[in-house]
C-alpha cells in the first residue's frame, strides 16, 4: 500500500517509542518483512535520537519530523528538525563523522540506502534521509 | 506538560493501524489503562472514517486529567447521530467545530482515571 | 427466475420476516456469487473460500436491499459480493504478514490482560501487560495491535482460544434492539451485522456496558470483545472504497 505518513513530536528521549511504532505500522502496511521493519526500526531509532541529543539546546526541545513514505518496492524516510543544523556556531562542520551522531550515521548508513544528510526544508536545521528496500 | 505529538496519514481506508498504533504507544507512556487506549483507538478509527483528505491529522496533548485528540478535516457526515452515539459512548467529551480550513474537526476529550 | 418471483420473495423476507424466502434469494442468486468468486480464482485463495465469502455479501445486500428503490436485486447485490471477496484478500495478506511469534505473544497478552482485570479490579496498563508476560512495553503494543488490526477475518474462527459458539441471552438484548426504528441509522447499521457482533454493539452503545463487563457477561475474552467490537464498527460505517485486490 503507498502512501506517505508524518509523525511530529518532541524532540525528548521518551517520544522514540512513537517513532518506532509509526515506522512497524507503516512497515507492515507496505508488506515489508520483519528484517526489514527491524532494521528501519534501528535506523530511525539513530536519526531521531540525533536530533533530540543535539539539534537543541537541552533546556529548550524543539520539534522532531519523521516522514515515512511507502511508494513501489521501498520505503522512503525522512527525519529532521528545526535545531542549530550541521553549519552551526556550537557544532564543528563535519562533526556528524564524528562523537555518538557519528556512529548514529553510521549505522544508518550500514543498514539503509541512499543516505543522504543535509538542511531542513527552509535552511534550518538538519535532514537525514535514507531508504529501505522492501 | 503539553507535549503536542501529531501524526499525518492518508485519509484512505488501511491507513488507521499506523494511528492506531501510536496511540497505543501515547497510551502506554502515559500509563492509560488498556481498556481506555481501546477506546481512544476506536473513537479515533470512528472519526477517520469521516476524513475528506488527501490526509488526514491527528493532534493529541495531555495534561494531568485528559487526553485530548483534534482529528480532521472531516466532511459534514461526521455530524451523524449514529457516530454520535458511538463516540459519545467511547469519549468523556466530544465536540466538531471548524477549522481553519473550513472543514470540520472533532474534539474528544478522554479522561485519564480508570476504565469505565 | 423472473424478477417478479424475486420482487415476491423480496417482500416476503423485508416486510414480513420470512427468512426461508431469503434462503430461497440465496439458493437463486448462488450462480451469480459464483461467477464472480472465479474471476478472483486462481490469486493463492480456494475458490470455495471465495464462494462462501461472497455468499456472505449476497446476504447482506439482500438484507440492506431497499424495495423503493426499483433496482434488480442482482444489480445491487455485485458491488456488495465483490466487496466482501476483496476484503477477504485484504485481511488474508494482512494475516500473512504477522508472524508467529506475535501472534503467540498475543494469545499470551489477551489471557493475561482477562486475568489481571480480575486480579486488580481494572484494567491493566501496558506496562503491566508486557512486565507480567516478560516482553518490553513496544513489543507488547506491537503484539496487542497485530491481534486487532491484522487479524484474518475468516468468518467465524476466533484469533484466539474463545469459544465461539452460540451467545445465551441473545432475546434480551434483541428486545433493546427491536426498539429502533426501522430504517434510523443505527438500526440500519445493526443490520449489517451478525448475531454475535450485533449483540456486543447493543451491549457497548446501547446498554453503556464496558468492554470487561461484555467479556464477563459474553464469556469471551476482552480482546476477542475489542476486535469483534471493531469489525462490527468497520460494517456499520460501510466501506466507503474498497481497497484494490492484490495480483
Amino acid at each position: 500500500m503507498n502512501g506517505r505518513v508524518v509523525l511530529e513530536v518532541p524532540a525528548k528521549p521518551e517520544f522514540l517509542l512513537l517513532a518506532r511504532l509509526a515506522a512497524t505500522g507503516v512497515g507492515r502496511s507496505a508488506g515489508a518483512s520483519e528484517e526489514t521493519i527491524a532494521d528501519l526500526k534501528l535506523a530511525i531509532t539513530e536519526a531521531v535520537a540525533n536530533a533530540v541529543r543535539h539539534a537543541y539546546p537541552a533546556d529548550d526541545p524543539g520539534r522532531v519530523w519523521v516522514e515515512l513514505s511507502a511508494d513501489g518496492g521501498k520505503l522512503e524516510i525522512a527525519v529532521s528538525d528545526a535545531g542549530r543544523g550541521l553549519g552551526g556556531a556550537e557544532i564543528e562542520p563535519r562533526a556528524e563523522e564524528q562523537g555518538e551522531s557519528g556512529m548514529g550515521l553510521s549505522i544508518i548508513r550500514a543498514i539503509a540506502d541512499e543516505v543522504d544528510v543535509g538542511a531542513g526544508a527552509d535552511g534550518r536545521g538538519t535532514r537525514v534521509r535514507f531508504a529501505c528496500r522492501l | 506538560m503539553s507535549d503536542v505529538v501529531s501524526i499525518t496519514v492518508p485519509a484512505t481506508p488501511g491507513w488507521g493501524g499506523v494511528v492506531e498504533l501510536v496511540l497505543a504507544g501515547l497510551g502506554a507512556r502515559l500509563d492509560l489503562p488498556y481498556d481506555r487506549i481501546d477506546e481512544l483507538q476506536l473513537a479515533t478509527t470512528t472519526v477517520l472514517a469521516d476524513a475528506v483528505g488527501p490526509d488526514v491529522r491527528v493532534d493529541a496533548s495531555s495534561d494531568t486529567a485528559s487526553v485530548d485528540l483534534k482529528i480532521g478535516p472531516l466532511s459534514a457526515a461526521a455530524d451523524d447521530p449514529g457516530r454520535r452515539r458511538v463516540l459519545d459512548a467511547l469519549a468523556d467529551s466530544v465536540e466538531l467545530q471548524p477549522g481553519d480550513d473550513g472543514a470540520t474537526w472533532a474534539v474528544l476529550t478522554f479522561a485519564r482515571g480508570g476504565a469505565r | 427466475m423472473a424478477s417478479g418471483d424475486q420482487r415476491a420473495l423480496l417482500v416476503a423476507y423485508l416486510k414480513e420476516g420470512d427468512v426461508r424466502a431469503r434462503d430461497r434469494l440465496v439458493e437463486e442468486l448462488m450462480p451469480l456469487v459464483r461467477s464472480l468468486a472465479n474471476r478472483y480464482a486462481g490469486r493463492g485463495e480456494p475458490t470455495e473460500d471465495l464462494v462462501q465469502v461472497g455468499a456472505i455479501g449476497l446476504v447482506k445486500a439482500i438484507d440492506r436491499f431497499e424495495l423503493e428503490k426499483g433496482v434488480e436485486l442482482s444489480t445491487y447485490a455485485v458491488p456488495t459480493i465483490v466487496g466482501e471477496i476483496r476484503r477477504h484478500f485484504r485481511d488474508r495478506t494482512w494475516g500473512v504478514h504477522v508472524p508467529r511469534r506475535l501472534k503467540e505473544l498475543s494469545m499470551r497478552l489477551s489471557r493475561t490482560r482477562d486475568e489481571l482485570s480480575a486480579q486488580l479490579g481494572r484494567s491493566p496498563t501496558v506496562a503491566e501487560l508486557a512486565a507480567a508476560v516478560g516482553v518490553d512495553e513496544e513489543e507488547a503494543i506491537d503484539a496487542l495491535e497485530a491481534s486487532k488490526a491484522y487479524a484474518p477475518r475468516s468468518l467465524d474462527q476466533p484469533y484466539d482460544d474463545d469459544e465461539p459458539g452460540r451467545l445465551p441471552g441473545l432475546a434480551d438484548e434483541e428486545r433493546g434492539y427491536a426498539a429502533l426504528e426501522r430504517g434510523s441509522v443505527v438500526r440500519q447499521g445493526l443490520d449489517a451485522l451478525d448475531e454475535r457482533e450485533r449483540r456486543i454493539v447493543v451491549l457497548r452503545f446501547l446498554r453503556g456496558m464496558s468492554q470487561s463487563e461484555i467479556a464477563l457477561e459474553v464469556g469471551i475474552s476482552q480482546m476477542h470483545v475489542s476486535r469483534l467490537l471493531r469489525r462490527a464498527l468497520e460494517e456499520m460505517r460501510g466501506r466507503l472504497e474498497e481497497p484494490e485486490v492484490p495480483a
